[in-house]
């Protein structure tokens, strides 16, 4: 009822406000596209039209950023589980993902992707909340963030963690490469341990994005191309789990849409010879 | 589009079992969030690094809350930004945000309830014709997300005219605000809409205008008192004859017959069901 049969496949490119006319003139060559669920609470105007109109040429996946799955604050949750649902019932898309984060108290929305505490106690929220979510909404992936703390507290690493959701949900998992680059700089956390902690079955959306290296910590803004190093370790990815539909995603400082599609087209190209190579050496 | 309140969805939200207020995580981040809200106050006790990476790193995340504030604030009041200027802007983002907490997860609601907060904040008591300016970008700001709705045109108008038009009674398109002021908020709006604004000669002048969404751009359109008196008052749901007539009373030089054709071109009003399309 909420999706269409449509499955993403390929390589697509996150949907901003300012390519809008781009898009509309040109439908660059992408397989799909993906939005932040939130710009289409609205309840009508130019977005949700402008996504009606795309929505006939590429296959859509919806990303929210304010869910706030790990709140322990149950004051935001429904009523913004109503607004996502009210704009899967609209465009029907082929995917829709949360994050694994956590982003209000009782009385405020902090709206940011905050890091989760990794204990059992939260894993217990986040399953009940992600069985709440798809009783609505049908099969949802859940992403890795980067965080730039981890808590005394933790006592699960982030990928048994979403491993551990998605078993018990029957989620599937985004897995945000540079995410891994990120906490793998800020954290001391081994990328290729934590990509391989997860079951590549339940693996359903990769995740591209560029980051900002300072002198104290490693920020996932968004706002640049995707590093070299970050390239070598969705390399790494696919060899290990195979072709998976690979987003890219740029939120500050965006670039006109060529560049866009010229990294989603890089990633076409890395995947494509990892693959090759498997072939040959099978 | 089903009503939500009647899905049996619903109830699986609403039935979430919470995670007390008790529990560790919740007082973790409640913990977090003062942390977030006040300067200095960096909870580093929670965190695996020492205290003095902590609290730097703890910094980025209360970077990001104004950052934010501050982002959608400048996306819905764009002119307010050039009045007052960056830095006081950056400030009044932070001072609205600590004191009237977004309560849902959707920053293009973050703005809302800042012209009344305007209204007392004396910081911009120099500058009283702030708060009205507030007003008509937030009403802006609404009428873009506003639902869409189909307009009365000028042939569905006579078609509803079998009892004379006089006593028809029409409802403004949900993208629509009335606004007036006793400062010429509309000029200066208007002058900041280019790169180089030429100020009103006197911004003591009141001014009235609608603001609407013909289709996709939201626009705002200046009124007499006459064209402001009579749009109220269908607002108020008197009929096209009364409103008219309320309209002349206020403003002699009001012309319902070159009003009510501009009014309709521009998509003022909502079109009416007909007995056909009744149903969808």
């Amino acid at each position: 009822m909420f999706r269409e049969t449509r499955t993403l496949d390929g390589f697509g490119i996150g949907l901003r406000a300012c390519h809008y006319r781009d898009f509309l003139e040109h439908r660059p060559a992408v397989d799909w596209i993906e939005v932040h669920t939130e710009n289409y609470f609205g309840a009508g105007g130019w977005d949700l039209h402008v996504l009606d109109t795309l929505r006939a040429d590429y296959p859509l996946s919806l990303h929210g950023v304010g869910l706030g799955l790990g709140s322990a604050s149950n004051d935001h949750f429904a009523a913004h589980l109503q607004q996502v649902s009210r704009v899967a019932r609209r465009f029907k898309p082929a995917l829709i993902s949360e994050h694994l984060c956590w982003a209000a108290v009782p009385g405020r929305h902090l709206n940011d992707l905050l890091p989760m505490p990794l204990t059992s106690e939260a894993l217990e929220l986040v399953c009940t909340r992600v069985d709440q979510v798809q009783t609505m909404l049908g099969r949802i992936l859940l992403e890795n963030v980067s965080t730039h703390l981890r808590f005394a507290a933790d006592s699960i690493g982030e990928a048994e963690f979403l491993d551990a959701v998605a078993r018990r949900t029957g989620c599937g998992v985004l897995l945000d490469v540079n995410n891994l680059y990120v906490n793998q700089c800020n954290h001391g956390e081994d990328a290729h341990a934590a990509m391989a902690a997860i079951d590549g079955a339940l693996i359903g959306e990769i995740h591209l994005a560029g980051h900002l290296v300072t002198d104290d910590v490693v920020v996932d803004h968004h706002g640049a191309p995707v590093a070299d190093v970050v390239w070598q370790l969705y390399r790494d990815c696919v060899a290990r789990h195979g072709a998976l539909p690979t987003l890219i995603e740029w939120d500050t400082d965006i670039p006109a849409l060529s560049v866009l599609v010229a990294e989603a087209d890089r990633a076409r190209h890395i995947a494509g010879q990892v693959l090759a190579r498997e072939v040959v050496d099978a | 589009m089903p009503d939500p309140s009647a899905s049996p969805e619903r109830d699986a939200a609403s039935a979430a079992t919470p995670c007390p207020d008790s529990s560790e995580l919740a007082r973790l981040q409640a913990r977090f969030a003062a942390g977030l809200l006040t300067a200095g106050d960096d909870p580093t006790e929670l965190f695996c690094s020492d205290a003095a990476r902590s609290a730097r790193r703890f910094a980025l995340y209360r970077g990001n809350l104004t950052a934010n504030w501050e982002r959608s604030l400048g996306n819905a009041y764009p002119v307010l930004l050039r009045l007052v200027g960056e830095e006081f802007f950056r400030a009044l983002g932070r001072e609205f945000g600590r004191a009237r907490p977004l309560t849902v997860g959707d920053l293009n609601c973050f703005g809302d309830g800042l012209p009344e907060f305007l209204d007392s904040f004396g910081p911009v008591a120099d500058f009283p014709y702030v708060p009205d300016m507030a007003r008509l970008e937030w009403a802006l700001h609404r009428a873009h997300y506003a639902a869409d709705m189909p307009a009365l045109d000028f042939a569905a108008l006579a078609a509803m005219d079998a009892n004379g038009l006089d006593t028809v009674q029409l409802r403004l398109r949900a993208p629509c605000t009335l606004l007036c002021s006793g400062w010429d908020i509309v000029g200066i709006w208007q002058a900041h809409q280019v790169q180089t604004p030429d100020w009103p000669a006197d911004v003591g002048q009141p001014s009235r205008c609608l603001v609407h969404r013909p289709r996709w751009r939201t626009e705002v359109m200046p009124l007499t008192p006459g064209a402001f008196n009579a749009l109220l008052a269908i607002a108020d749901g008197a009929s096209l004859g009364a409103a008219l007539e309320a309209g002349a009373q206020a403003d002699e030089c009001f012309d319902p017959a070159a009003a009510l054709p501009r009014w309709l071109e521009a998509g003022v009003f909502a079109a009416t069901a007909s007995p056909d399309n009744a149903g969808r």
